[in-house]
This record gives structure tokens, C-alpha cells and sequence, in this order.
């Protein structure tokens, strides 16, 4: 229905309609913190989890974590594995051995006083992610995910992702000043090509529930507009594909779509979030987890801006307004000695006649110092070579 | 002064004129004046009024031959001191001393003494035509004087209008001086009973001139009437009739507009509509503007059954609601029942919206239409010899242009489009046996820039035949078929093209008796059966590409069969009573397999017990009750009532719907052995006070309502090709209170309506999943106050302005109260189900009527309504959202119209 809202809007809304901020005023008992739980039980070993509670909208927080809690996961055949700890950001690792997919797992969480229990979770291991593919439209570059599951065990799917990208601060530096002179960097010294990391950050999820083969064809995963850096240099795509239970494919599916259009009149009345995990004393209160116990699948691709057709050019909205100066090759070092926020990135040859740079580009350090957006430590799993 | 002068002298003259004309002869010696005046009568059609005490003694003697009447009257009244004037029916009156006027003037003036009086003519107050004043005269003779009845005596027939031929529906017919009414049916059919011989029959309608009958009853009959269109003369008094109908009328909770109400009434875009109209009535809410559907005194929107001529019209919206289905040349008169819903309606149990077409012209061709800024339309109407009429309408809108004028490829390339088309054949074989066929059928299709195109269709066909069996039994047999569906088509993506499609259909045949079984008791009683057949969705893949698995639901089919009668019995002029039973069956009928789950457990696949398969025909489940309608009315004068009323209903047919408002693709399902028929029962009490001689209508209305099994929806429940629906369906049950008040001025330079409501609805789930833990939580449409004013201020003839304020409580809405990070993203926690409201609703329309010059003899009669929606340009949130935009989430509100919206539309008729 969601088109249906869209042309509504659109045939309504050409004309007529407006939008405008819209900030209601709360009863006060609707402000009691829910806890959150995120994570899952992974079947090959060591299961991570994030503890937290939700806060009022209008709180610069996104979530308060957990700071101690007692943690455990059981398995039906009697098997615990606990954790008694505390972590300022939330988060746990409960160590555990590979985990068999016979049997069933819960999770139990102690938090001052209060118990929290999962229902008992049957595993599912995913199939394995058959391709990944792009395609350039107008606006950008669609990603997409293909899989074929071999064993009917699942049709539901939900996948996460990585992103790693190499990009370079607007001008590049490949000369230092060394409190002396101005020399070539060593590899080591490099400070204008980084890094950046992102997750995935909407809920990914399918279904062959209606097709007649349990397969998952050219799935939309991703979508990186036109411009961004991301294709800049070499970009590599790391996808998480889970197999999960029509149970936890409901849950994601309300979560997806309270979060993304409800309210709309045409859309569909927000719905109660039902996880699997309950307080033992207090079933009525509300508890936002949902408990798998899974055995991920996933693929890591790259691509090369080089390989792109067209050519996909870039802009970084962050380097507006830098801009580069010249300085003769005498004047530099007193230059650089006397302001240490200019940096040198090229040399320049001004006179035809002789070989030698005459002058040396400078910058300020926000426009080649690609750190202050990224790292410059290369990621232990990229390669450069495909 | 000349002119005056010059009026009285035309006056004057033309007493002369027509006094000349009726020669009389007369030869009288010492004659009495009685005599006179009989010789006088006998030679002419006049009849004299004199008063005898100043007569008595007079001894006339006069004889003249060939003379005319007037110059005889003068010849021998002047010479006595006596005056006599004379009026267009026929009159004559003498007076002596106290002499009839026509004109005011300066009493004190000796120059108008008795003596000098002249003899005048009286000019009637109503611009009639003397065949039609002698029509209200004229004592019509029923039944034989040598065969009288003593005792109860009926009359019966059609009221028709003068001009067209049309049957004028809802005309009140009442002997004068009783308190009870009736009211003529959608044919203009009228039944009535008396007790006396001599009786005068009143006879009025909105916006007709009211008209009587002098009768003299000796034994039961017919007597067809025809009324003529109030056509009012500058600077005229409007003479008021007999309204305030509402207060002997037996129904309560029953709201009649006329089209002329409708059609004055402001609406977006210009086009008058009747849904919009039926909004401003008390007790009927909407979840917001432009939203399918109505809802009434807390009712969902699937529980209003819509008829238009009979059919049922599954979805009476256009545009998703912006227009509704019925185009405005062909209606009548629209009637909403809302709380005592007479026992031959049934299946709904909210209410009746009971939309009454137009039927042709018998004199005429004649056709009417209109252009406005979105659609157009167009009907003609007319005889097809003398016992035949017809009347075909079809309306259409062109707003692509709308979508092609916006720069941007994603309106660019969309579409939208509606037509809908209605005709109706109305044969009368003879004075008893009357034939109508009936037609209509509507489309609707939205195509997107995304490929995916949506569409739904009405088409409904049915005929009737009506048979007066003699005054006091009359019978209705229609058959029909009714038929809506909608379909999606998907070409986005070629692996995941597809086309699906869902229909339903229902066959009914109806027959309904009326029969005056006595004075005092009038009975309706007939049976109606209906045969559902629902295709609930059929996916097929499109294109060799598609990995779309075609899937096909079984087709479901269900009997609906009732039998009724109801019995309007009048113990006497103050108390009436009436009494109605319905008795439902409802048989879910095979072929279809049915799947049966564990006793105790939630419905689910792993709670599947087994699947059985029913042969075709095959009774699968039966649901089965009585309803009652029981009505009592007590006036206390003419002028107010009190009625109560109690109404039970069972509805066999659930939408599936779980959008705050309806949409194109919600689909219908048929009670089965898991989905149980909702049913719902309404007390109510009215008080019903005319003012004003009349011209004011006040009412209080105070009801309350229970509705159980009323569905909703398990969270993530998927609706639309779902095999087992019955394990994501959810029952509720629903209350209902409130209190309608309603004052109206029908009548006047100034007419129009004010309504205030104070209601609640409220709903909790009673199945396995419990929505705010069970606990009654409001429903989307519960706005507790709710205040309407719709007016129209005629400044003259040609210009008329009308308005509609509208002010209502904002609806429930469930908001986020919470956010927290997962998976990633910020995400919102949500309230308990509608906790908070959005803010209130407030909207002002204006419109300006100007009619053409009102020559009656024009070729066409044109009219423009300019007007502005939304006039304070308030932007009353339609709804509320919340986006997560790239981790952060916002808060908006969207109002549709949140603006002035001007609009433009020519009306004309020929």
C-alpha cells in the first residue's frame, strides 16, 4: 500500500498538501526506559550482545546502556554458558565453543533484580550468498544480493552490511616539512588517503514465501548516490546474510515499518512490537529483542572506481572552500616553520628551463588530512589486488 | 401616485373584461335576495358570499336581458349602499358598508367613503393558474354515494411533478388536522387510511408549492396528484406549509436531503457530492478529509450499506475519496438511516445509505451537466413514448493534465482516471404495474511511475417490478446483480511482474410487500435472499521472466437469506408504534477446503488439525438470528415528539482493512466457520421540538451501541492473498454513546442546518492477542465533539450564498513515545493504540450559486458556483508521520488541503 500512499500524496499533494514539524506534548508515564536487546546467539561460537533502554524522544541520547548485567545462553540439552559483567558501552561477549544445530537455545539476562528470558529458539544456519551485483542508474549505484537455498529450512532472510571505502582529503600530500625541510613523505607518513567504515543502517529483509523455488533474485541491498566518495579510489562490501524464522521476519518487518511510514493515513496503524524475550516477573512489560540463534553467511566483494563506465567523478561536500597556495622553493621553509597549520602537498615547475621545482603547493591541514573523516590505518582484511 | 393610479384602473378594467363576459337575464319583482343570488348563480359559474343578516329584508325588483353580470351586480347593489368585489376563483363577495380594499390608503379621506367605494377585483396571493386554485377546490368524489363505507377508507396514488412527470419521493401527504403523516416512496407512491367522509388532503415536499385536496371519502380509492416547482416572484411572501416532518414522521435518526440541498452545498473541487454532504449530519464522522468512506455513530466504514437504486455500491468512492460515486445529476434524494433502520433493510449494522436516482422526464427531453476544474459530466433524460422513460448520466474527469504540468518525470509519467456511468428505464404498463431497470458502473485506475497500476470497478444491474394490487397492498420485486473488484498490476520489475486480481459479486432478489391493513395498521413484510461469490485473489506472473508464483485462493460462497415484516401500528393521533422483526440465515456454501485447528490453541500452522474439503453446494457453516426494529413515537402536539427506538443487526461481510482509512484494496470476506457475522444492537431516544410555525426543525438524539466481532488484526498480518486469514484475524467488540443535537431551517431566504455531537467509540480485542492488554482503547474514528453549520443565504433569485463550518475533535492517533538504536538506526517506540489525538479539525467553505436569468422558456438554463475550500486556509493535520531519515528521525504532520482552494464549475440544464 505504501504506492497507493504515494500517489495519493502525489495526486493530493501537488496542488494542496504540506508538511510541517509536528512535536506533540507526552504524558509523563509514557517516559519509563524499555530494555533493548541486539545481538544474537552464534552458532559458531562467542555470542555478542548490547544491553540498553530506550529515551524520550526528545533526549540528545540515543540509548542509555546497560552497564552490568548477568548474562547467559542455555541450550535445551542442559548446556550453560555465563557471563557476569559490566561494560561501559553495553556491550558482551559471552565466550562459548561452536554451538551444535540440533538442540535449542535461550537467552537469559539479569539486570538489577529484574530477569529477562527469551523463548527457546530453534537455529538456522543461512545458505550461501550466490552473487552480488551493481547496476548504475541515473541517480547512483544499486547493489544487490542473490541467494539460492539449497535447504528448504527457511524462506526468510535479513541481511547486514559493511561498507569499507579508500578516499583521499582534497589535496594530497606527498611532501612533509620536517622541522628542517621540505621532503618526500615515506609511505609511513602518509596522511591524505584514509579509510571509512559504515554499517548498515536500514533493515534488510526478504522472503521466497511466494515464490516457487525458496531463491532470492537480485535482492536491493544498497544504494550509493551519485558523487560520494565511496567509489572515489577502491570500495569492498562486506554482506551478512542471515536465516531466520518467519517469527523474527515479523518482528523486523513491524520494526521496518514503524520506523520508516506509519501514521500516514493510508499506511498502516503502527503495530505492537512483539519480541521473544519477556521480564519472568512482569510478562506485561515490553522488551524490544528479538533472540536468534543463527549461523551467518557472508560475501565480501570490491570494485575499483577504475573500472566504472562511466567514469563516476566525486565531491565532498567537506572540502568546500579549500583552496591551495604556491610558495618559491627558498621561502618554504621559513614558511613552515613559522605557520604549522600549512602543510605541503606538490611541487610545482614554474620554469621550463630547468628541472627543478620551483615552488611547493600548500594547504591547510583540514583540506589534505584525510584523518579528521577516516583512518588511515589500513583495514586488516583489505586487499588491494582482486 | 399614477402609478397606482394606473394598477387600480388596470384592475379595474379587467373586472369589466371578464364580468361582460357572462351575459345574464333576469326578471324579478319584489324577489328576495335569495332568489336573486340563485338565478344569478344558476346563469353563471359564480358563487356569491353575502351575509344574510343585512340581506334578509330586501325586496328586489329588476329585470334586464343579455346584460352583463357586472353592470346587473351594479345596477342593483349601488342603489342599496352595497359593494361587491370579485376574486379569480370565482367569487363574488358583498358587503355593505365594509368594502374590500386592495390597496392600502388614507382611511381619513372623506374621498373614500363606503359610498364612493368601487367594486373591485381581488387579485389572489399565489401566482397560480385558476385550473390549478380550482383543482384545490374542487371536492373530489372517491368511491360511489350509493355504496358508502362507513368507517375506515383508504387512498392511494402517485405524486408527480407538473412540470416533469417525475415522481416526487418523501412528499409528506396528511389529512388535515390529524398528527400522523405518511410519506411517498422512492416512486412517489403514497398509502393513506381515513375515518371520515370529508377530509382535506395536504400534500407538501421541500422546495414544491404545497397543494390540497378537498375529498369526499365514500369508499376506498386512488387519486394521483401533481405538484408544481415554487417558483417565487420578487418581493413575494413565501406562504410555509406544512413542514416539520421530522416530528410525526414514525423513523428517528433518519436525515433526507434533497439534491437541491447537496448541490448548494460547497465541496472540493466544486462537485457537489453526497458524501461530503452526508458529513456534516450529526452522528456521521470521517477519519479525515478525503478519506474513503463515512463512519456512523461509531460504526466502521464496511458497516454502511450503500444503495443506489437498489444496488449495492461496495466502494461509492472516486479518487480515494476526493469524489463519491454518484453523480449528482442523476440522484433524487438521499436518505442516511442511522439508528432505526426499518426491518427491510439488513446486512449491514451501522447504517443505510439509501440513494434514490432521478427518473426521467415523462413530458421532455430534457439533460443537465457540468464542467468543473477535474471532471465533467453529462445526463439526458426523457420519455420514449408515452409509458417509457429513460434517464442515462455519465461522468468523467480529465485531471491527467494536472499530473502532466508538474516538472518532474515521477508525476509526468503517472496517471489517474474515473468515470462512472448510470441509466435507468422506468416503464409504466398501467395505472398498477410499473417496470424499472437499472444500471451503473464506475472504474477507477491509478497508474505510477513505478509501473504498478491499481484500479477497482462497480458494476451493478438490476430490475424492478412494481405492482399496486388496489389501494391498500402494493409490492416491489427486484433482481440484481452487484459486482466489485479491484486488481494490481506490477510491471516494476520483470522478475517480480505480476497481475492480481479479486472480485465479488452477490446476486439478490427482494420482495417486499406494503400493505395497509387497517387504519391503524400498516404492515411491510417480504423476504430477500442474496448469493455472495468472492474470488478473494488470484496472482498470475507476467512475462517469461517473472519468478512469481501464480496463486489462486479458493473462491468463496455464502446464501444470505432473510425474512421480514414490520407493522407501523398507530393507537391514535398521538401514539405510534413500530414493531419489526428480521430473521437472517446465512449458509457458507462449498466448494472450498476448510482448515481446522486444535481446540484451545492460538490458530497458527503448527496448530493445523486437519483440512476438509466440502463438495460444491455444500453447507460448510450456518449463522442464523433474529433482529428486531422496535420504534415507538409520542407527540405531545403538532409540533414535538418523542420517539424511542431499539434496532438489532447482524452483518454476514467483513472488510479487511487495517489502514486508519479504507483504501481501494481492501478486500471483502464472507463469515466463515472461524470469522463469525458481527453483530450490533442500538438503544436510542429522541426529542423532536418545531419552532418558529414550523420553519425551525430541533431535535436531541441520545444513543448507545454495541458492535461484537468486529475484526482486527494480529501485528504483521498480511490481508491480501492470505490463505488463512483466520489465523491473523483478531475479534474485537466496540461501544458507542453519544448525543446528537440538530436545529434546522428548512424554509427562507436563509436555510440551512446546525448539528453539535458528543460521542465516544471505543473498541478491545477479545481473541489471542491482546491490543493495549485487552483493554478498550478508542477507535480511529472516535471524535468526541463534533460541530457542523451548513447554510445558504439566497440575497435574490440569481444569487445564493452558501457555507459549511465544520469543527471536530482531532482522531485518535497512536504516536512514538520512545526512541532507542537498533540494527544500526535510530528507531521510535510507540504509545499504547491511539492514546494521543492530532490536533483538531477545523474547515470553512464558501460558495457564490449564480443561476442564469429565469426565463422559463430558455433553451438552457446555466448556472456557475465559484466558491473556495478551506477558506481560513487552516492546515488541519490529515495525518501524522514519523521518518527515519538516514539515522535521525523527524517528526511531520501532512494536511491535503492545507490551503484556500478555489474552484470553478458551470452547471446547465435543458
Amino acid at each position: 500500500m505504501k504506492t497507493v500512499n504515494k500517489i495519493y500524496l502525489l495526486l493530493l499533494g501537488i496542488l494542496f498538501s504540506c508538511e510541517e514539524p509536528y512535536n506533540p506534548v507526552y504524558e509523563p508515564g509514557d517516559n519509563v526506559p524499555i530494555l533493548i536487546i541486539e545481538g544474537y546467539i552464534d552458532l559458531s561460537g562467542d555470542s555478542r550482545f548490547k544491553l540498553a533502554q530506550t529515551v524520550p524522544l526528545s533526549s540528545k541520547e540515543n540509548i542509555t546502556p546497560v552497564k552490568t548485567a548477568v548474562l547467559s545462553v542455555e541450550s535445551e540439552d542442559k548446556q550453560t554458558y555465563s557471563l557476569t559483567g559490566s561494560s561501559a558501552t553495553g556491550e558482551y561477549t559471552i565466550r562459548h565453543p561452536a554451538l551444535g544445530m540440533s538442540t535449542r537455545y535461550r537467552l537469559r539476562v539479569k539486570i538489577s533484580g529484574k530477569e529477562y528470558l527469551s523463548a527457546w529458539i530453534t537455529p538456522y544456519a543461512s545458505s550461501e550468498i550466490s552473487g552480488i551485483e551493481r547496476e548504475r542508474t541515473d541517480e547512483g549505484m544499486e547493489l544487490f544480493v542473490s541467494t539460492a537455498n539449497q535447504n528448504e529450512n527457511s524462506r526468510y532472510y535479513r541481511w547486514e552490511f559493511e561498507e569499507t571505502w579508500k578516499f583521499s582529503a582534497k589535496y594530497i600530500s606527498i611532501f612533509i616539512f620536517d622541522g628542517t625541510q621540505v621532503r618526500l613523505r615515506e609511505p609511513h607518513e602518509n596522511i591524505s588517503m584514509c579509510f571509512r567504515q559504515e554499517k548498515s543502517s536500514d533493515i534488510l529483509i526478504a522472503t521466497s514465501e511466494k515464490l516457487s523455488d525458496n531463491v532470492i533474485s537480485r535482492q536491493k541491498i544498497g544504494f550509493i548516490p551519485n558523487l560520494s566518495e565511496k567509489l572515489m579510489y577502491r570500495y569492498s562490501l562486506l554482506v551478512k546474510q542471515y536465516s531466520i524464522s518467519k517469527e523474527a521476519y515479523v518482528f523486523w518487518s513491524i520494526m521496518k515499518k514503524n520506523s520508516e511510514s506509519v501514521g500516514d493515513i493510508f499506511g498502516s496503524m503502527p503495530s505492537e512490537l512483539k519480541g521473544n524475550v519477556t521480564n519472568v516477573a512482569n510478562p506485561a512489560e515490553p522488551v524490544i529483542a528479538m533472540i536468534e540463534a543463527s549461523l551467518p553467511s557472508q560475501k565480501r566483494i570490491y570494485y575499483n572506481s577504475q573500472d566504472l563506465r562511466p567514469p563516476w567523478p566525486t565531491f565532498i561536500p567537506f572540502y568546500l572552500g579549500c583552496e591551495s597556495e604556491m610558495v618559491t622553493v627558498g621561502e618554504a621553509a621559513n614558511l613552515f616553520k613559522a605557520n604549522p597549520g600549512y602543510i605541503p602537498t606538490y611541487e610545482i615547475f614554474n620554469n621550463p628551463a630547468s628541472a627543478y621545482p620551483t615552488h611547493y603547493a600548500y594547504t591547510i591541514k583540514m583540506c589534505t588530512e584525510c584523518a579528521l573523516r577516516g583512518s588511515l590505518k589500513t583495514p586488516d582484511f583489505w586487499t588491494d589486488n582482486d | 401616485m399614477y402609478k397606482t393610479r394606473f394598477l387600480w384602473l388596470a384592475i379595474f378594467l379587467s373586472l369589466k373584461t371578464m364580468a361582460q363576459s357572462d351575459p345574464v337575464t333576469l326578471n324579478l319583482s319584489s324577489a328576495r335576495f335569495g332568489e336573486l343570488i340563485r338565478s344569478l348563480e344558476n346563469q353563471t359559474t359564480y358563487k356569491f358570499y353575502y351575509t344574510p343578516a343585512e340581506t334578509d329584508s330586501l325586496l328586489i325588483s329588476y329585470s334586464a336581458g343579455n346584460k352583463a353580470l357586472s353592470q346587473v351586480l351594479s345596477e342593483i347593489l349601488h342603489p342599496l349602499n352595497f359593494r361587491f368585489a370579485t376574486d379569480p376563483r370565482k367569487k363574488i363577495y358583498i358587503t355593505k358598508e365594509a368594502f374590500i380594499l386592495t390597496e392600502f390608503r388614507d382611511i381619513h379621506s372623506s374621498k373614500y367613503s363606503p359610498s364612493a367605494a368601487p367594486d373591485v377585483q381581488i387579485r389572489d396571493f399565489l401566482e397560480a393558474q385558476p385550473e390549478d386554485i380550482s383543482i384545490e377546490n374542487k371536492v373530489f368524489e372517491i368511491g360511489s354515494k350509493d355504496r358508502a363505507v362507513k368507517g375506515e377508507k383508504s387512498l392511494s396514488g402517485y405524486v408527480r411533478s407538473k412540470n416533469t412527470g417525475a415522481p416526487i419521493s418523501s412528499a409528506t401527504v396528511s389529512i388535515q388536522g390529524k398528527a400522523s403523516a405518511v410519506q411517498t416512496d422512492q416512486y412517489g407512491y403514497y398509502s393513506i387510511t381515513v375515518q371520515e367522509e370529508r377530509n382535506v388532503l395536504l400534500v407538501s415536499s421541500v422546495g414544491l408549492r404545497d397543494t390540497r385536496r378537498q375529498l369526499m371519502m365514500y369508499g376506498s380509492g386512488r387519486l394521483d396528484i401533481e405538484m408544481t416547482d415554487q417558483v417565487f416572484s420578487l418581493n413575494e411572501v413565501v406562504v410555509s406549509g406544512e413542514r416539520g416532518n421530522q416530528v410525526k414522521r414514525m423513523q428517528m435518526g433518519l436525515e433526507k436531503l434533497s439534491i437541491k440541498t447537496i448541490k448548494q452545498t460547497p465541496a472540493v473541487f466544486g462537485e457537489a457530492d453526497v458524501i461530503s454532504v452526508i458529513l456534516t449530519l450529526p452522528g456521521v464522522q470521517t477519519v479525515g478529509e478525503a478519506a474513503n468512506g463515512f463512519n456512523v455513530r461509531g460504526g466502521a466504514t464496511d458497516q454502511n450499506l450503500v444503495l443506489f437504486n437498489e444496488a449495492t455500491i461496495f466502494n461509492p468512492s472516486h479518487f480515494f475519496g476526493l469524489f463519491s460515486s454518484f453523480n449528482p445529476d442523476a440522484v433524487n434524494q438521499v436518505e442516511l438511516y442511522k439508528s432505526s433502520i426499518p426491518a427491510r433493510f439488513g446486512g449491514r449494522l451501522s447504517s443505510v445509505l439509501d440513494v434514490a436516482g432521478k427518473e426521467g422526464n415523462r413530458n421532455k427531453i430534457s439533460g443537465s451537466g457540468g464542467i468543473g476544474l477535474l471532471t465533467g459530466r453529462m445526463s439526458l433524460d426523457g420519455p420514449i413514448g408515452k409509458k417509457t422513460q429513460f434517464l442515462a448520466g455519465v461522468r468523467s474527469t480529465y485531471s491527467d493534465w494536472l499530473l502532466k504540468v508538474i516538472p518532474d518525470d515521477a508525476y509526468r509519467n503517472s496517471s489517474a482516471s474515473f468515470y462512472d456511468f448510470n441509466g435507468q428505464i422506468s416503464h409504466y404498463f398501467n395505472d398498477k404495474d410499473a417496470f424499472y431497470l437499472t444500471g451503473y458502473a464506475s472504474r477507477d485506475r491509478f497508474t505510477f511511475e513505478n509501473g504498478i497500476t491499481y484500479g477497482y470497478r462497480n458494476a451493478n444491474i438490476n430490475g424492478k417490478y412494481k405492482r399496486i394490487f388496489n389501494g391498500n397492498i402494493h409490492s416491489i420485486l427486484t433482481l440484481g446483480y452487484d459486482q466489485y473488484g479491484f486488481n494490481i498490476a506490477d510491471r516494476n520489475n520483470p522478475l517480480n511482474a505480476f497481475d492480481m486480481l479479486y472480485s465479488i459479486g452477490q446476486s439478490f432478489l427482494k420482495a417486499d410487500v406494503y400493505h395497509q391493513l387497517h387504519e391503524k395498521h400498516k404492515l411491510n413484510y417480504g423476504l430477500q435472499s442474496t448469493l455472495y461469490s468472492i474470488k478473494p485473489g488470484q496472482i498470475t506472473a507476467v512475462g517469461a521472466e517473472s519468478l512469481v508464483a501464480g496463486q489462486s485462493l479458493e473462491n468463496e460462497q455464502a446464501l444470505e437469506s432473510a425474512l421480514y415484516i414490520s407493522d407501523t401500528y398507530t393507537v391514535n393521533d398521538r401514539l405510534s408504534v413500530d414493531a419489526g422483526i428480521r430473521y437472517a440465515l446465512y449458509n457458507y456454501l462449498g466448494p472450498r477446503s476448510i482448515n481446522y485447528y486444535i481446540d484451545g490453541l492460538p490458530k497458527s500452522p503448527e496448530s493445523l488439525e486437519e483440512t476438509v474439503s466440502y463438495g460444491s453446494g455444500k453447507n460448510i457453516k450456518t449463522y442464523k438470528g433474529p433482529e428486531f426494529r422496535v420504534g415507538l413515537r409520542y407527540a405531545f402536539s403538532n409540533q414535538s415528539s418523542v420517539k424511542l427506538g431499539y434496532n438489532s443487526l447482524r452483518q454476514f461481510i467483513h472488510m479487511l482493512s487495517n489502514t486508519t482509512a479504507a483504501t481501494p484494496t481492501d478486500s471483502w470476506k464472507l463469515s466463515d466457520p472461524h470469522i463469525k457475522p458481527q453483530f450490533g444492537d442500538q438503544v436510542s431516544l429522541g426529542y423532536y421540538q418545531n419552532m418558529a410555525s414550523a420553519k425551525v426543525e430541533t431535535s436531541v438524539e441520545v444513543y448507545y451501541k454495541r458492535i461484537h466481532n468486529y475484526l482486527d488484526y494480529k501485528s504483521g498480518a498480511q490481508l491480501l492473498m492470505n490463505e488463512t486469514i483466520e489465523t491473523d484475524v483478531l475479534g474485537t467488540e466496540g461501544r458507542a454513546y453519544g448525543v446528537e443535537l440538530m436545529a434546522k431551517k428548512n424554509t427562507g431566504k436563509l436555510n440551512g442546518w446546525v448539528s453539535y455531537t458528543l460521542s465516544k467509540v471505543q473498541q478491545r480485542t477479545t481473541g489471542e492477542e491482546a491490543i493495549n492488554n485487552g483493554n478498550y482503547y478508542n477507535s480511529n474514528f472516535d471524535k468526541p465533539h463534533n460541530m457542523t453549520m451548513v447554510g445558504n443565504y439566497k440575497f435574490t433569485h440569481r444569487y445564493s450564498l452558501s457555507m459549511n463550518t465544520t469543527y471536530s475533535t482531532g482522531r485518535p492517533i497512536t504516536l512514538p513515545i520512545a526512541k532507542y538504536e537498533f540494527a544500526g538506526s535510530e528507531r521510535v517506540f510507540y504509545s499504547e493504540r491511539n492514546k494521543y489525538r492530532v490536533p483538531d479539525f477545523f474547515r470553512m467553505d464558501l460558495s457564490l450559486n449564480i443561476e442564469g436569468n429565469h426565463k422559463i422558456k430558455k433553451l438552457a438554463h446555466s448556472s456557475w458556483t465559484v466558491g473556495v475550500y478551506n477558506i481560513t486556509g487552516r492546515k488541519n493535520p490529515f495525518s501524522v508521520y514519523y521518518v527515519s531519515e538516514e539515522g535521525r528521525i523527524k517528526g511531520y504532520k501532512l494536511s491535503v488541503f492545507g490551503h484556500q482552494i478555489p474552484f470553478v464549475t458551470y452547471n446547465f440544464r435543458f
